[in-house]
């Protein structure tokens, strides 16, 4: 599975996640590390939200999360466009096209 | 508990750096594309190519053999890319998805027929043609974007895409009509590959914009020239062979053979390949028809550069239009941030974020 298709399931299996708990999980998973692979896991984030795949449902600030720096992180759900667009991507059950 | 107005203030930042960064990829795109009109102008004048304008098979040949080599060019580029980004492996793992993969060969396939219809166009018409015949492109884009999966084209991005467009159509209009003029009867051609150029990259955005939520932009595009290179190689190759003949292996040979061409053919590759790569990443962030709209300006730019190379200074209507197609540009991204937080106009509710 390719890392974005990945994040979709993970927020499918899993229900709402924070951010970092979707990067620490992705990076698990696929054996990277650094802050390279953390923004790239926050941008796919970004462009899954923008994209209207993923709904915001908390955002929180903790320095201690993001390298000491104040930056929002979020609390990012999956919602039903979403799902459909797993469905017909086949990331999840059945679905046409 | 926070400030909740510290979280408003970062949230905003957050947002508009995510919007910014979605035009910087677009305005990049068309700084690039611009250049591409440079050596894909110049190669042209290089044998074999040079001595290609008998007839029209002769210039179908060229046309052929270049848009062929410049996506192996562009592939090449992609796969050194995605190598860099380390994302080997994720193309790898796209590519097995068959489902998502599979979109991106209806995109290499629009995407592939512009380039072609471009550069028949540059070689039937001229440069300046190509360039403005391609800028109608966001209306398909934006259009199929908005009927097909509900992207959110508000009044004032359609303004701004028409204000882009208008823009590129003054710069070049003169140029046109001496071109329409002066073409003769062989220029149809050349206006049929203007067409195939806009319909052709208006619809390959609507794909990837639609194959792009569940795959990544950069193994996405290098996905989508796989597909065109695959497709050269698999059907127009054997084809042009047989209507051809060996006549194409000629051809290809003699321009292998010219060390001019292979400089040409990197600077094809990267310059197409990373506008390339700045177009696929700036349609998550704002969307295919802005992102489209504003990688438009390549219209001028490509006059900057075809200038800059040639020394041939553009007329009054180039400072004109290139003023309105930038004031079109503006007109995008000055729009409200809260349009452009979420780019489509999703069927669910969509309920404000809570704050902890």
């Amino acid at each position: 599975m390719h890392i974005k298709g990945r994040m979709l399931q993970l927020l499918a299996e899993r229900g709402p996640m924070w951010d970092y708990d979707i990067a620490d999980e992705v990076m698990r998973e696929y054996g990277v590390s650094g802050d390279y692979w953390y923004g790239t896991v926050r941008l796919t984030l970004t462009d899954l939200y923008s994209s209207g795949l993923l709904d915001e449902v908390e955002t929180a600030v903790d320095p201690s999360r993001s390298g000491g720096v104040e930056k929002l992180l979020f609390k990012f759900t999956l919602n039903e466009f979403g799902r459909s667009r797993m469905r017909q991507s086949g990331l999840i059950g059945a679905g046409n096209g | 508990m926070l400030d909740s107005d510290k979280v408003v203030q970062l949230r905003q930042e957050h947002r508009n750096r995510q919007v910014r960064w979605g035009f910087i990829w677009a305005v990049w795109c068309a700084v690039l594309w611009g250049a591409w009109y440079v050596p894909g102008t110049v190669i042209y004048s290089e044998a074999p190519f040079v001595d290609l304008a008998g007839s029209t098979a002769d210039y179908l040949l060229a046309a052929m053999v270049i848009t062929t080599l410049n996506a192996v060019a562009v592939l090449l580029a992609m796969f050194l890319w995605v190598a860099v980004l380390g994302k080997t492996g994720e193309y790898v793992r796209t590519m097995r998805r068959v489902r998502i993969s599979r979109w991106y060969a209806p995109a290499g396939l629009a995407g592939m027929l512009a380039i072609f219809g471009s550069i028949l166009a540059i070689a039937y018409v001229g440069a300046a043609f190509a360039a403005v015949a391609a800028l109608l492109y966001p209306i398909v884009g934006a259009l199929l974007a908005r009927v097909w999966y509900h992207e959110r084209i508000t009044r004032q991005a359609a303004v701004g895409i028409i204000v882009i467009i208008t823009g590129g159509v003054i710069i070049f209009a003169p140029g046109i009509a001496g071109e329409l003029a002066g073409a003769g009867s062989g220029g149809l051609l050349g206006y049929v590959g203007g067409a195939l150029a806009f319909v052709g990259w208006g619809i390959e955005g609507a794909i990837a914009g639609r194959a792009l939520d569940v795959s990544d932009p950069d193994v996405g595009l290098t996905l989508r020239f796989t597909a065109e290179v695959a497709l050269w190689l698999v059907v127009a190759v054997p084809l042009t062979a047989a209507l051809a003949g060996a006549r194409l292996w000629e051809v290809t040979g003699a321009a292998l053979a010219n060390p001019n061409n292979l400089l040409l053919l990197v600077l094809l590759g990267l310059t197409f390949g990373f506008c390339y790569v700045s177009w696929y990443k700036s349609f998550p962030l704002i969307g295919v028809g802005r992102g489209q709209a504003i990688a438009a300006l390549y219209g001028p730019l490509a006059l900057v550069w075809l200038y800059l190379f040639t020394l041939e200074a553009p007329g009054l209507q180039f400072v004109v239009g290139g003023l309105i197609a930038v004031l079109g540009s503006f007109i995008l991204f000055t729009e409200k941030r809260d349009v452009l937080e979420v780019v489509r106009a999703v069927p669910a509710t969509r309920p404000r974020a809570a704050t902890s």
